[in-house]
């Protein structure tokens, strides 16, 4: 599933990328967010009183789209969480979500949300976790390099089509 | 652990290392009959170390609102260039499957949850 880390790009990032130790930022409870306002009652700040979430997360975005090399703006990365298949509350689930994890002309049922990664020493998932669509969330490209230096882990090309396909067919859900 | 500041009292009479300059007082009686303020605004050095501070305050403040904070200068709204765009490749295999096969596959995510505080 993984690239070695010989084979790996550390100099660039690209979709399926895994990512330790990046404050999630999807899924805010936006009834949360405390605004502050200037005199003028215009809102000029916000924060939220609930401790930061620090998880693994995978580079959603095309590779093409955050290549340094795009002469075309790269506007913003698109990311989303790892979640640990052991914290599931369904675990006799989870066969079925491993096996169905890879989407073909055959299949017939999958869990379209999540797509599984499996464990590795540089992960803390000892049975591996599942990247969550339904929790993705972007970041401005000048945290580009910062998401760099956290990058851990490169998929192989044919998981990346794999990865990709499946968050297509999450979002072509009518 | 209690932590409390001290002070330690020196004296120039017993300590010859310790050069002591002017009085309070002394100083407070020298400039009594002069505007102080007046004194420094009116002295050129003053005037000119005020002048390069100021200046120096206003260009790091114009290099931080034009070059230093990307923050700033960045807007992921901002518009894009059309002549610029190339189209994205497309997978023809994965292209018909999306259309064809899509709407066919049962998703069974709801069947699942997460007990690690991102699911309500």
């Amino acid at each position: 599933m993984y690239l070695s880390k010989e084979e790996s790009e550390f100099k660039v990032l690209r979709q399926g990328d895994i990512l330790k130790d990046v404050h999630i930022l999807g899924a805010i409870n936006i009834n949360g967010i405390t605004y502050g306002s200037n005199l003028s009652g215009e809102q000029v700040s916000w924060y939220i009183t609930n401790k930061p979430f620090v998880a693994n997360a995978m580079v959603l975005s095309h590779s093409c789209e955050i290549d340094p090399q795009n002469t075309i703006k790269m506007t913003s990365i698109i990311l989303a969480p790892l979640r640990d298949i052991n914290s599931a509350t369904s675990p006799e689930k989870i066969n079925e979500l491993i096996q169905s994890n890879f989407i073909d002309d055959t299949t017939e049922f999958s869990y379209l949300k999540y797509f599984y990664v499996y464990p590795h020493g540089y992960m803390s998932f000892s049975d591996g976790a599942v990247v969550d669509f339904s929790k993705c969330f972007s970041v401005r490209n000048n945290s580009y390099e910062t998401l760099l230096n956290k990058k851990i882990l490169q998929l192989k090309p044919e998981v990346i089509d794999k990865m990709s396909l499946k968050l297509a067919f999450y979002f072509r859900r009518s | 652990m209690n932590v409390a500041l001290r002070q330690q009292e020196f004296s120039s009479d017993s300590d010859p290392k310790i050069i002591k300059l002017y009085d309070y007082n002394y100083v407070g009686e020298m400039l009594r009959n002069y505007d102080i303020i007046n004194l420094i605004i009116g002295n050129q050095s003053f005037e000119k170390y005020l002048k390069e501070f100021m200046e120096g305050l206003i260009f790091s403040n114009w290099l931080d609102k034009y070059s230093g904070y990307l923050d700033k200068q960045d807007n992921p709204f901002d518009s894009i260039y059309l002549a610029d765009l190339k189209p994205d490749k497309l997978s023809k295999a994965n292209k018909k499957m999306l259309i064809t096969n899509s709407l066919k596959i049962e998703d069974r995510s709801s069947q699942i949850l997460f007990n690690d505080g991102l699911d309500d």
